[in-house]
């Protein structure tokens, strides 16, 4: 599970119950990712993948269940804690904040407590290497950019926590062919970095070839885990499940 | 149309600009006051009608601090102080836990709050109102009139603190945190943020000013237990005409407002001209509901 020799999983997910109002939405979900892993979670629409991501944020309190950072119980811990303790979140509709320029959106998870001026000159750096046309637009307003350019304002604007993991939710959604290959390009370069990503997509061929380990849920529940490598996008798994 | 032409130019040409002298410099302690109000609005979407009370304690603080020390600039520092202490405490023990309730929630606490600390203020300081020396004395001629320097000074005082704090919101850490704050509070969560106190920290600013305003503006009327009612009813018109939330258009609705009223006030007396302003509202509300400038979240 670890790609860099440490035992103990970077997070661990046991038995995870989430309601919405009276809705019963995660029925005991449990699933692992290691440190630098890229995990797939699979399924359909309303099976509860963002739920999942948003319980592990804490922006959705979780009803029953352990959810564990390096073997430390964070339930209950608030959302601005755990982005400080190395979560870093990317939410499905992106949610940059569009009237702060672009300059201004990657400040407010930089301007974080003891990180030098040297060092913020350095994550920007890189973010601008990663992602040259967010230094090009550093001043413009983040509502103003295309949806592609958004997504990577917020996978940058994460990258900003220099976060353990990334919990990145759909990045691909109504993306077009090309920004979805540079994002799956993004990805990897994060893994190469020692980022861990938990990967919540609807497309299943780039989430197979980008995860290590590939989690599927329906109803609430995770109905199989295995390696990426053993799958397919013609796999019987994935057409019981997904049907793709 | 001849007519009102004729009419306008009836009107004696310094008059007008003593009008609009005097517009100019109510509007400008207005949109203090307002400016306050809106940030508290626009950030934690929390109508503090308690917001008068600070007004009117930040005052009476500055008559207690004038009195032990002598110096105007000082009770006015000391005051915003202590206001923005109370403020935080108030936010942190009566609005914190409400976060995420019915509004309807909010508006009761802050009434409550409010008639708390007017009786408060009656019971401690009694009914009569206490007098503010004014620290610049001196006057000038304004046309037929000896226009007192200070009323200038305020209006340069409330712009210059406005301007701060405009700086401060755009280009301050915390401003930007604010500002993401009030655009999406969950984002804002997930970037690090602690938003539980930058909401103590917004609601403490706000009354801070609201604190600085009533001081300034001690100096011109005398403090008593409800001077904070007439200006934080000017204050919520101007927030909803300038747009709630919206920093640039309160500004613009306080001086618009007072000007439409200085105008006013050269055909009717002043306490009649004061309808003008809320014709301003009822026509803001039938025509552009969201106000002048309302900024998009």
């Amino acid at each position: 599970m670890s790609t860099n020799g440490n035992a103990q999983p970077l997070v661990s997910v046991e038995g995870l119950h989430t309601y919405y109002g009276k809705s019963h939405i995660l029925d005991g979900v449990s699933l692992q990712v290691g440190h630098g892993e890229v995990v797939g979670l699979l399924g359909r629409n309303g099976v509860g993948k963002s739920t999942t991501l948003k319980t592990i944020m804490g922006l959705v309190n979780a009803a029953q269940g352990k959810i564990l950072l390096e073997g430390r119980s964070i339930n209950g811990v608030p959302p601005h804690k755990l982005a400080q303790m190395g979560i870093g979140y990317v939410p499905e509709d992106r949610r940059i904040f569009r009237l702060l320029t672009v300059m201004e959106n990657l400040r407010v998870g930089l301007d974080r407590h003891g990180v030098s001026e040297d060092r913020k000159r350095q994550l920007l750096d890189k973010v601008f290497t990663f992602f040259p046309v967010l230094g090009e637009r550093r001043g413009q307003a983040g509502g103003t950019l295309s949806g592609g350019e958004q997504q990577m304002l917020a996978i940058a604007r994460a990258m900003m926590l220099e976060p353990k993991i990334i919990l990145l939710d759909e990045p691909t959604e109504g993306l077009m062919p090309r920004m979805v290959s540079q994002i799956s390009q993004i990805i990897e370069v994060l893994h190469n970095e020692g980022v861990a990503i938990l990967l919540v997509e609807q497309n299943v061929p780039l989430t197979l070839a980008s995860s290590q380990r590939i989690y599927i849920m329906e109803k609430g529940i995770v109905r199989h885990h295995c390696a990426a490598a053993e799958l397919h996008v013609e796999h019987v798994v994935i057409k019981q499940y997904l049907g793709v | 149309m001849h007519a009102l032409i004729a009419f306008i130019q009836d009107i004696p040409f310094d008059l007008i600009l003593i009008q609009t002298v005097n517009g100019i410099v109510t509007g400008m302690i207005l949109a203090l006051v307002a400016s306050g109000l809106t940030l508290i609005f626009g950030i934690m979407d929390v109508v503090n009608f308690a917001h008068g009370e600070l007004f009117m304690l930040g005052a009476y603080i500055g008559v207690i601090v004038m009195a032990a020390t002598g110096n105007f600039w000082l009770a006015l520092v000391v005051s915003a102080l202590v206001i923005a202490i109370l403020g935080g405490a108030m936010q942190i023990v009566t609005l914190r836990p409400l976060i995420g309730r019915d509004p309807l929630n909010t508006i009761l606490v802050t009434f409550g709050i409010s008639l708390i600390l007017q009786n408060f203020a009656l019971w401690y300081f009694g009914p009569i109102a206490r007098r503010m020396p004014s620290p610049i004395a001196g006057h000038f001629i304004l046309f037929y009139l000896d226009y007192p320097w200070y009323r200038l000074v305020i209006a340069a005082l409330s712009a210059a603190i406005i301007g701060g704090f405009w700086l401060f919101l755009k280009y301050g850490k915390y401003g930007v945190w604010i500002r993401a704050t009030t655009q999406d509070r969950v984002m804002a969560q997930a970037m690090g943020i602690p938003v539980p106190w930058v909401l103590t920290g917004v609601f403490a600013l706000g009354a801070g000013m609201a604190a600085a305003s009533g001081v300034l503006f001690a100096p011109l009327v005398g403090v008593d237990h409800s001077m904070g009612l007439d200006w934080v009813l000017k204050a919520f018109i101007v927030v909803v005409v300038g747009g709630m939330g919206s920093l640039g258009g309160s500004v613009v609705a306080a001086i618009f407002i007072s000007l439409l009223e200085a105008y006013a006030s050269i055909w009717v007396n002043p306490s009649q001209a004061v309808i003008v302003s809320f014709v301003v509202l009822i026509l803001t509300l039938l025509f552009r509901p969201t106000g002048l400038f309302a900024t998009p979240k």
